[in-house]
């Protein structure tokens, strides 16, 4: 403590602190806990009562959604002849790849710019 | 066989937050326990209301059940403990709308029944005093912080902390002067 105090209302502070009976608050205390506990359980609970119908409704266009994507984002930019040259380069020569070279350059840009 | 509660008696502490943090109730009761005092002290200190103390410090625990998932450090829980407490006495005041009629100290507060006792004079005292200045009092000569701490947690400037505390002591002093015994209790403001 760095700071100038009154010691005389320090002592006032001090004396007054009681060591106050700890098992009827404890009991309080765990209690509340205890009903918070039941109802983010029952929270919960409806939640996925509400969300699972909903779940289940979009999952079906949504797993489609998803392959079209990916089937799309697989796509060759550049027709090989060689199977062997067209597996090597695969990773590189897709609709994804054009897309990720992109985003890192409007990375790149937005950085400049900010900096 | 020995109960869980006795096991936890004699535990260290920051083993109970441990435990607590994974989701041990009866290692929080045991922290409740430890704590309480403090807690329900610095509540009636601050509010001067044993009642609304106690259900503040109550409130302050719960936030703990909480949020213990979040507390890094277990040897901080005191600290962070504190820093709760102060938190949800200032989300209080702030619900009362207090804090922005902000000077000194409100004379026009009824001062509660006297009543015997030091500690009920001292929060008789206190409770003439405006809510920041109160608090600044508090955390200052309950809690042994520093005007710096005083001034971050409460997100006042720093100058205002002092005199907030300056004052505060001010009006302390004149208010609780019967309980002044010894000549080294005279001090400057």
């Amino acid at each position: 403590m760095t700071d100038d105090r009154d010691p005389a209302l320090q002592a006032l502070f001090a004396e007054v602190q009681q060591d106050l009976p700890a098992d009827a608050f404890t009991a309080q205390v765990m209690s509340r806990i205890d009903r918070l506990n039941r109802r983010r359980a029952i929270a919960w609970i409806c939640a996925g009562l509400v969300l699972a119908p909903g779940v289940w409704w979009i999952t079906g266009p949504l797993q489609d959604a998803v392959l079209l994507l990916a089937q799309g984002l697989a796509v060759p930019l550049i027709d090989l002849e060689n199977r062997l040259l067209a597996d090597v380069v695969a990773p590189l020569n897709n609709v994804a790849s054009v897309f990720a070279l992109a985003l890192l350059g409007l990375r790149a840009a937005y950085r400049r710019v900010s900096s | 066989m020995p109960s869980t509660r006795d096991s936890y008696a004699g535990a260290l502490e920051t083993l109970l937050v441990g435990l607590a943090r994974t989701g041990d109730r009866d290692a929080f009761a045991e922290l409740v326990r430890r704590r309480q005092s403090w807690i329900r002290n610095l509540m009636r200190r601050c509010c001067g209301d044993a009642t609304l103390a106690d259900d503040l410090a109550q409130q302050v625990f719960l936030q703990a059940w909480r949020k213990i998932h979040h507390l890094r450090e277990a040897n901080r829980f005191g600290a962070w403990l504190k820093r709760l407490a102060i938190t949800v006495w200032l989300q209080h005041m702030r619900a009362k709308d207090a804090l922005k009629d902000a000077d000194e100290y409100d004379e026009t507060i009824p001062a509660p029944p006297a009543a015997p006792g030091l500690a009920m004079d001292l929060d008789r005292a206190l409770a003439s005093l405006s809510e920041p200045v109160r608090i600044c009092i508090v955390l200052a000569y309950h809690e042994g912080m520093s005007h710096e701490e005083i001034a971050e947690i409460t997100d006042l400037p720093l100058g205002t902390v002092k005199s907030h505390i300056r004052r505060g002591a001010q009006r302390l002093r004149e208010i609780l002067s019967d309980y002044r015994t010894s000549p080294e209790s005279e001090m400057a403001p």
